[in-house]
């Protein structure tokens, strides 16, 4: 009987840790540029971003309070709305910044130079997980659903999350400028947006 | 339907194929579809001693400590699964000045993840993110992209485990599966938001 019970407890504790460690990880539900928060759009380029500040939004779609870790996801997406030309987006010239920093000059040839997204430093997140079950799915759903470097042929969207470092003491990102550019293929300057929080 | 004879580096190779075929294609004759015929261009793919000795190292003392040498494996796909691309394709180790073919390929390792299990038989994932730049000969970015590889194996135990680590870097040898995508475990990073 207590051999029974035994192990129809070790079962049980297997189905329940085997479903805790292949839980999913939902989508965010996609949406135009128009319908994000923050919007703006330039030589038939549109972008939208949709910052995840909300606890719980982090924890449905990450399992994680991802603000604990020091970042704020962005959910970004970009339209191509030209119907001849193709947009190269590139993510390493991706920047940010403070807003008010750098609408000064003086300060702007400082921090004009606002760091870029590329290098995100995923090991931090996953040591500073104080949750260790699951650790490593959450760090890989970070890097499946980050955006990426991608050439929008004409029509075409991307979209994926930035994480970027909360701006305010409270940790949201109000007054952030998230500067995004895109070269149409062929041309030597990049079309620049910019989006502010 | 999920026995794989390719390893994950050629599906990225495969995958990047396919995507370049059809964007420059697209570019090329404002087709949708793919050609069946080679690009009429001739290439020159980059692959730096660096990149051919690129190695991810995961995990903390808390975790797995592991290392994912992905660049031998990648150097040794790359010329192979791209050379039915391409009219001509030459391999080369720094970057050609002046360049001789029409694109120059770039590709580069983005990131790598994977899930750890909680039993030997609880299955891990490997994801793979490679991006690849084209230029041509003035130097010019004519296009990027980046491609997503996944592979899936069971944790394994103290015997297997190292085994099944390289066979998910392999990604098909034994009983390794694909999962996520329908194309072979790659996904174009922009199918996933489809036009809005």
């Amino acid at each position: 009987m207590l051999r029974a019970c035994i192990a129809t407890s070790g079962l049980a504790l297997l189905v329940v840790v085997t479903a805790v460690a292949t839980d999913d990880f939902p989508d965010y539900p996609l949406r135009a540029p128009q319908e994000c928060a923050v919007h703006a759009a330039k030589d038939e380029i549109f972008v939208g971003a949709q910052p995840l500040e909300n606890a719980v939004d982090q924890k449905t779609y990450f399992k994680t309070n991802v603000a604990h870790l020091g970042f704020v996801p962005v959910f970004v997406v970009i339209h191509n709305g030209s119907n001849e030309s193709s947009f190269l987006f590139d993510k390493s010239a991706v920047s940010y910044g403070s807003a008010s920093v750098l609408d000064t000059p003086k300060a702007k040839s400082k921090t004009g130079e606002v760091l870029g997204l590329s290098v995100i430093p995923y090991a931090g997140i996953f040591a500073a997980a104080k949750v260790m079950k699951g650790a490593s799915q959450i760090q890989q759903n970070l890097v499946k659903k980050e955006l990426r470097s991608t050439t929008l042929s004409p029509g075409a969207s991307t979209c994926g999350f930035l994480y970027v470092p909360p701006v305010q003491k409270d940790g949201s990102i109000e007054g952030l400028r998230l500067r995004v550019a895109l070269t149409r293929s062929g041309a030597d300057q990049p079309t620049i947006l910019e989006l502010d929080f | 339907m999920f026995r794989l004879h390719s390893s994950l580096v050629a599906l990225l190779v495969c995958g990047f194929a396919v995507f370049s075929t059809t964007t420059l294609a697209d570019a090329q004759t404002d087709s949708t579809q793919p050609p069946t015929a080679k690009l009429q261009l001739t290439a020159d793919v980059l692959l730096t001693p660096e990149f051919c000795s690129t190695k991810f190292k995961k995990g903390s003392w808390k975790t797995i400590k592991e290392e994912f040498a992905l660049g031998p494996t990648a150097c040794d796909d790359i010329e192979t699964g791209l050379a039915g691309v391409f009219s001509k394709l030459t391999r080369v180790q720094t970057n050609p000045n002046p360049l001789d073919a029409q694109v120059l390929l770039t590709p580069r390792f983005v990131d790598v993840a994977a899930t750890t299990g909680v039993t030997a038989f609880s299955n891990r994932d490997l994801v793979v993110v490679m991006e690849w730049t084209a230029k041509d000969a003035s130097g010019k970015t004519v296009w990027i992209d980046t491609v997503q590889g996944t592979a899936t194996h069971h944790m394994g135990n103290v015997f297997t485990y190292t085994k099944n680590r390289n066979r998910r870097r392999r990604f098909g040898k034994g009983r390794s599966r694909k999962s996520g995508t329908e194309d072979g475990g790659v996904a174009r990073l922009t199918a996933r938001c489809p036009i809005i």
